[in-house]
């Protein structure tokens, strides 16, 4: 899955994660508009040549100081707009109060990308963010919160059968083997949310179908986030090294050993 | 001053905006509070009220099949299961009614609903990649039938079962 420079460190040979993201969200940047998004696309264009819009994310309110706020210039619906590379795999976010960068595992490139990969990447994206900021004469944004995640999928007839069978992945499930009335679930669907050193680990397990290939899944996502000290590089890149460790403590306690023996952990 | 509007009255906000414009937005199928940072299409299994004692049916059914000689071969194979579900998930079919579910002979799988004397039935053929689709009203008669390549044709196939032009 992933390596870490510090005290944490866990490599998979088959690990079950297909998407990682990485990244700020910030208080929106005062000035920024709906041209903004066009203008910023032509800096990423030659690196990043595809463009999404999925949903927009609703960040966590919870996190101070971020607020939800609708100005005239802005269109009815939030926009998430996703400059992306030609072979689909490495591609920036960028919302009006979030910045992140997200690999993605294709058929083409299965291969998973590690941390350590990823960040160059991420720091080149921002670098070229805050430049364009700069260009427009708005303001660098003041960073709320730094935030890893790992999106995971477990194959249903492959890694398991049953929801019986979630105890034989998670630790933190422990079933009703026995028991009358919760022998054999029909869902099962959990969020664990644990502080972790200075930030949080958030773990959300839940079936799904994947629509690339229409099979069943749960997905395990983990967060980790962190309330970086400042909003200058030096401390938001360490936040971000703190929400990898964060993240990839909270996914090694949270599995079984069974499941690590499956996606053969190197120890 | 800013005009800012902060999130509880977000929802109040577009429904005021609602009347203002004639065309739909429709941005997303999830409801907001459960879009993650992940691109990955999936969709929860929670996202249609039925979705997952549809798919508990299913598995069902693909349990069940056997080859009968004489009477028909009702195995299901694992890529017509996965199509189902593809078919299953769609945002289309995820705002009706819980679907009848049967398997036919040859390793298909049929979904059907009925609506005021309409039936509407897409089917999926072992190693076809497209999906049929046929539209019934009054005693069987064929209002429109086809074959659905794309999401938005079967899309088609659903908005007009549910608000049936005149003939």
């Amino acid at each position: 899955m992933a390596t870490s420079e510090r005290n944490v460190r866990l490599d998979l040979e088959r690990p079950p994660v297909v998407e990682t993201s990485l990244g700020f969200y910030f208080s929106r940047v005062a000035g920024w508009n709906i041209l903004h998004f066009g203008a910023l696309w032509e800096k990423f264009r030659a690196k990043y040549p595809i463009t999404e819009f999925p949903p927009p994310i609703l960040p966590n309110i919870a996190s101070p100081p971020f607020k939800f706020e609708w100005n005239p210039s802005d269109s009815i619906v939030p926009i998430r707009a996703c400059f992306t590379n030609a072979q689909k795999t490495q591609l920036v976010q960028l919302q009006q109060e979030l910045f992140l960068h997200n690999w993605r595992k294709t058929d083409a490139t299965s291969d998973y990308q590690h941390y350590d990969t990823i960040l160059p990447l991420f720091k080149q994206d921002w670098a070229t963010f805050l430049e364009f900021l700069a260009e427009r004469g708005l303001h660098r944004p003041k960073v709320a919160r730094c935030e890893m995640s790992y999106f995971n999928h477990i194959v249903r007839g492959e890694e398991w059968q049953e929801f019986a069978d979630l105890p034989r992945l998670f630790r933190a499930w422990r079933g009703f083997e026995g028991d009358e009335v919760f022998k054999n679930p029909e869902l099962v669907a959990f969020n664990v949310v644990q502080k972790v050193g200075k930030g949080q680990v958030m773990v959300a397990v839940s079936p799904a179908v994947r629509t690339i290939d229409g099979k069943e899944i749960l997905q395990l996502n983990v967060t980790g986030t962190v309330v970086p000290t400042d909003s200058e590089d030096d401390g938001l890149f360490a936040g971000l090294g703190e929400c990898h460790e964060i993240a990839l403590k909270g996914f090694q306690s949270f599995v079984s050993e069974e499941s690590m023996t499956r996606w053969r952990a190197k120890r | 001053m800013s005009a800012a509007i902060t999130f509880d009255r977000w929802a109040q906000l577009q429904q005021s905006l609602r009347p203002a414009v004639k065309s739909t937005v429709s941005v997303q199928s999830e409801p907001i509070w459960r879009v993650a940072p992940e691109l990955a299409r999936v969709v929860d299994v929670q996202a249609a009220p039925w979705l997952s004692e549809a798919l508990a049916d299913l598995r069902t059914l693909k349990d069940a099949g056997r080859n009968q000689p004489g009477f028909g071969d009702f195995r299901i194979a694992d890529e017509t299961m996965n199509h189902v579900r593809q078919l299953l998930t769609m945002e289309a079919l995820r705002q009706l009614a819980r679907p009848n579910i049967i398997r036919f002979s040859g390793g298909g799988v049929s979904l059907s609903w009925v609506l005021e004397g309409r039936e509407l039935t897409f089917s999926v053929y072992p190693g076809d990649e497209e999906v049929t689709f046929m539209y019934t009203a009054g005693l069987g008669r064929v209002v429109a039938d086809g074959v659905a390549r794309r999401s938005d044709e079967v899309t088609d196939a659903v908005n007009e079962f549910l608000a049936p032009a005149p003939r």
